[in-house]
């Protein structure tokens, strides 16, 4: 099922948690709802739901604007961050819950609880209660029971958040297997960028309300739309640099006090045609800035951090620190000079003022 | 809203709003009319003015009254509500928690006692024969018997109340305590900080509110309490023992002091109803109860 | 030194429980006499018993002075009464409790401040204005008028205390159980009602005892004997023979106190929990 949402906005009293929302979400598709807590993420996930009534806009599942219909009615199945399993009925009553809220004959529930509980594994779980459960078991549980009804469309609310690191990332790759078996248009909220990228077809990133971008993870870390994506993606995060840029001779420069680039011609030409004013946002991510101690910018090493595979170098610019992915082996110590240099046709360029991405063509 | 989603919310809220409104909205109306009639035994509604309040002026008792309820409210909540309640709640915090939990529930035990009986106990104790506990102490010791009720009615109707008030500060503050968090004290603790020093600089400071709270609330209740004092001492000898919430009381329903004046019962219960109401709106604003009306989280019915 | 400094911490103990055992005593002395005092045929010092009687609970069998009613109708009337103010209290605050606390309506906020307010409102003050409104209902020396008007004043804390309890339910779970196909009154029947259990068990424990315990209602507005509750019977006794049948006196009252002494010995951790959920000022 395709849901739709068209020019929603959701207020409570002042506030704007969702401010005129467009998203379109396939058949089958998976998608994730990524943004810091407090964007309006889950707002969006409940008014699909139908537990919020959106202030303005409408929400299309198919052709059908459901705005005005009862969440019972919706053929959803909704997964929620604390499992909100029923503590008072055991597993079993917990997964046919939905079915008898629909007086399904007995032998049918049994039926459909087994065939749920077999597709995650908790068959052996059926006579427990919720509280004899570990936290991944209650996640299984509440999954069953969102699948139990066949939803057209499976809803998850931080769905890996309350469980350990290891599980988590188990879980992850799990998810995503069964979501592609059970073709369910799919639509998780998380404010773990790692969970969204790996998981979702599609990412919808969410900032005060608003959609950022919305687009797969190849697209959303190597062409983010704007400072916030770009900021908001990637660990370690982006480095930032405010520049301008200047154009002499035909070539075009990004100038600061402490650093002197020269951009490729058509990289700055675009750059320039794009851009409001002369202040730019230099951004470069960790793995695309080589250290080599013969040319580039010179800078001082404020602290090695060695994380296994690679190693994460703080080198001080300036001011500011710029943050460099490198691999071992490498030797030098804090206070040492570094040279760096940028992989020039992976930098980002973006408009100080309106924050947008200057190399990205026009829409 | 659907048509049904407004009858259940009928249906559900019904019952509340007819009771509440039946004996709490109409008696409050009522005890302030009644307070301007002279109204008796007869129960006439004949309209005096504030003819009630006038003799509420005059009355050479009132002084007396307002006198013993400044002492009664006061003492009880100097000595026991408030500070005893404390200590206890701390002492209480200081063992083991098994050991407390079963302190903490022998003190709350008077609470919920029948009044009369909780009285019977104390009357035994009190007792001014040879029966009574305190007395057999005394002969033991050498000493005479003693009429406790009649020689020492103050010292009785505090400690018999602050037996029953105590409990609730205790229950409030221990829990109040219980909610520090363990590394404010074992912080306090590595620091050096003495047991005493402990209670001083973290946990006193940390119950503040709790405290200030305990002590508005009591305050009220105190006000209007009176059971205890009518079981114990009857409010002798001669009104030595009649708060003002009693003397309302009295006035009413007791023959002894006069033909039930329900009238000049009512104006005196006014004022307190009127104390009443001013001091929930303080709360109200003290307390922040705004703070705690959460709006729902679901917009279907 | 680390051992005398742990020798100080155990006297510092041994001085608290020595100070709550000695403060503690009259509550534990009074008690314990209502047990020894009702079987004795007399005691000294106070309290030592000498010789067994059952003469002492001669009120269970016959009529222990003239004019007094059948202790058993008495009985039978404050069960009446403390299962009378529980039944109503929970039925009432438990539908109230949840509507103020989870549905959106028109007038919400105005309920919830009534509420909070009369709910910390010392309702005693109202005795008189109760006295003539029991009166024109025609409820006045009846077991069932003192029902109607405790609970009546008990309503808004049991309300307020309910709310609290509806409060703490988790919205996913509701939530939830509105996505899988349940409307409003079954997530009530189906989910809340479960989950506010606790709280539904120490009101109704609460209002009992409340209930069982009454004084100053029963004693004002029952006067004739076939309506008394215990609380009359053991009043008049201490107003005939104040400090000259103490026998009797701890045998009734130890009678009357029995149910609340269970039910305080089993169900303490929820009347706690009321007690503290009911002050939860300023938090």
């Amino acid at each position: 099922m395709k849901v739709i949402l068209k020019d929603l906005s959701k207020h409570f009293g002042e506030v704007k948690a969702v401010d005129d929302l467009d998203l379109e979400i396939d058949d089958g598709e998976f998608v994730a709802l990524l943004g810091p807590s407090g964007c309006g993420k889950t707002t969006i996930l409940l008014m699909i739901a139908g537990i919020y009534k959106p202030t303005k806009g409408l929400i299309y599942f198919d052709e059908r604007v459901v705005n005005n219909i009862l969440p019972k009615d919706r053929k959803i199945g909704m997964v929620f961050q604390s499992y909100a399993l029923y503590p008072h009925m055991t597993v079993f009553s917990n997964i046919v819950f939905p079915l008898r809220l629909m007086k399904t004959a007995k032998e049918e529930m049994k039926e459909r609880a087994r065939k749920v509980a077999q597709l995650v594994r908790i068959e052996e779980l059926l006579d427990r209660k919720p509280g004899q459960l570990s936290g991944g078991q209650q996640q299984r549980v509440a999954l069953c029971r969102a699948l139990v009804k066949e939803p057209e469309i499976l809803l998850l609310d931080e769905p890996l958040s309350n469980l350990d690191a290891r599980l988590r990332i188990m879980m992850r790759s799990e998810l995503k297997r069964l979501q592609k078996d059970l073709g369910i248009t799919t639509i998780f909220v998380t404010h773990d960028q790692l969970e969204a990228l790996t998981m979702a077809d599609r990412v919808a990133v969410v900032n005060l309300g608003c959609l950022q971008q919305f687009s797969g993870s190849d697209e959303l870390y190597n062409h983010p739309k704007n400072l916030f994506v770009a900021g908001f993606i990637g660990s370690p995060p982006i480095n930032f640099i405010d520049v301008s840029l200047e154009k002499s001779d035909g070539r075009f420069l990004l100038k600061s006090r402490d650093l002197e680039i020269e951009l490729p011609k058509e990289i700055g030409s675009k750059a320039e045609n794009n851009s409001t004013s002369s202040g730019v946002v230099l951004g470069i991510r960790p793995e695309h800035i080589l250290i080599n101690e013969k040319e580039g910018i010179e800078t001082e090493v404020y602290v090695v951090e060695p994380l296994g595979r690679e190693i994460l170098v703080s080198a001080k610019l300036g001011d500011s620190m710029i943050k460099v992915l490198t691999s071992p082996p490498f030797k030098a110590d804090m206070g040492d000079k570094v040279r760096l240099s940028f992989k020039l046709d992976k930098i980002m360029l973006f408009d100080k003022k309106t924050e947008k991405s200057l190399l990205l063509d026009k829409d | 809203m659907s048509k049904r989603a407004l009858l259940s919310l009928v249906v559900f809220l019904l019952p509340g709003l007819i009771f509440t409104f039946i004996f709490f909205i109409i008696p409050a109306v009522m005890t302030a009319i009644m307070g301007f009639t002279g109204m008796d035994y007869r129960f006439q509604w004949n309209f005096i003015g504030l003819g009630n309040y006038i003799r509420m002026a005059k009355d050479f008792l009132i002084g007396k009254i307002l006198l013993n309820t400044t002492v009664y409210v006061i003492g009880t909540l100097a000595v026991f509500n408030v500070t005893f309640g404390l200590i206890l709640a701390i002492l209480t915090s200081s063992i083991e928690e098994k050991a407390g939990i079963f302190f903490r529930g022998v003190w709350l035990l008077p609470r919920f006692t029948p009044p009369v009986v909780y009285a019977v106990i104390w009357l035994w104790i009190l007792s001014p024969t040879e029966n009574g506990l305190l007395n057999t102490l005394r002969l033991l010791l050498g000493l005479e018997t003693m009429d406790w009720i009649t020689r020492h009615p103050w010292g009785v109707i505090i400690v018999t109340n602050g037996f029953i008030g105590a409990s609730m500060g205790m229950v409030i503050f221990a829990a109040a305590i219980k909610s520090i968090p363990q590394d404010y004290r074992w912080a306090a603790r590595v620091d050096g900080a003495s047991w005493l020093q402990e209670i001083g600089h973290i946990i006193l400071p940390m119950i503040r509110w709790p405290l200030l709270f305990i002590t508005a609330y009591q305050t009220l209740s105190l006000l209007t309490s009176y059971e205890y004092i009518l079981l114990i001492t009857q409010g002798g000898p001669f009104y030595g023992t009649t708060v003002w919430s009693l003397y309302a009381y009295d006035v009413a329903f007791s023959s002894y002091a006069g033909t039930f004046a329900f009238g000049y019962g009512a104006a005196l219960a006014t004022v307190l109803v009127v104390i009443g109401i001013v001091a929930s709106m303080i709360y109200w604003r003290i307390f922040k109860f705004k703070e705690m009306m959460e709006e729902p989280k679901i917009e279907i019915t | 030194m680390v051992r005398g400094e742990k020798r100080e911490v155990d006297f510092l103990k041994i001085g608290i429980y020595a100070f709550l055992f000695l403060a503690s005593l009259p509550i534990f002395l009074g008690f314990l006499w209502l047990f020894i005092g009702s079987v004795s045929k007399s005691l000294t010092y106070g309290i030592i018993p000498e010789g067994l009687s059952l003469r002492n609970w001669r009120f269970l069998w016959k009529i222990p002075y003239p004019g007094y009613p059948d202790v058993w109708l008495t009985l039978l009337n404050t069960l009446f009464l403390a299962f009378g103010v529980m039944i109503i209290v929970v039925a009432v605050s438990t539908m109230a409790g949840y509507v103020i606390s989870r549905m959106k309506f028109p007038g919400r906020s105005f309920l919830l401040a009534s509420t909070l307010i009369l709910h910390a409102f010392p309702a005693i003050t109202l005795l008189i204005g109760l006295y003539y409104v029991l009166r024109v209902l025609n409820l006045l020396d009846s077991v069932m008028g003192v029902i109607l008007a405790k609970a009546g004043l008990f309503i808004p804390f049991a309300i307020w205390i309910m709310k609290g309890f509806f409060d703490g339910v988790s919205w996913d779970m509701e939530m939830s159980a509105l996505i899988d196909g349940a409307s409003r009154f079954q997530v009530f029947r189906k989910i809340m009602l479960p989950m506010v259990g606790p709280g539904i068990a120490g009101i109704s424990i609460f209002a009992f005892i409340t209930g069982w315990s009454e004084f100053i209602f029963v004693i004002t507005f029952i006067r004739k004997p076939s309506a008394w509750t215990l609380t009359s019977y053991v009043n008049s006794i201490i107003g005939d023979f104040r400090f000259v049948d103490f026998g009797l006196l701890a045998a009734i009252s130890l009678f009357y106190v029995i149910p609340v002494l269970l039910f305080f010995i089993f169900t303490q951790k929820y009347l706690m929990q009321i007690t503290v959920g009911g002050l939860k000022g300023g938090r």
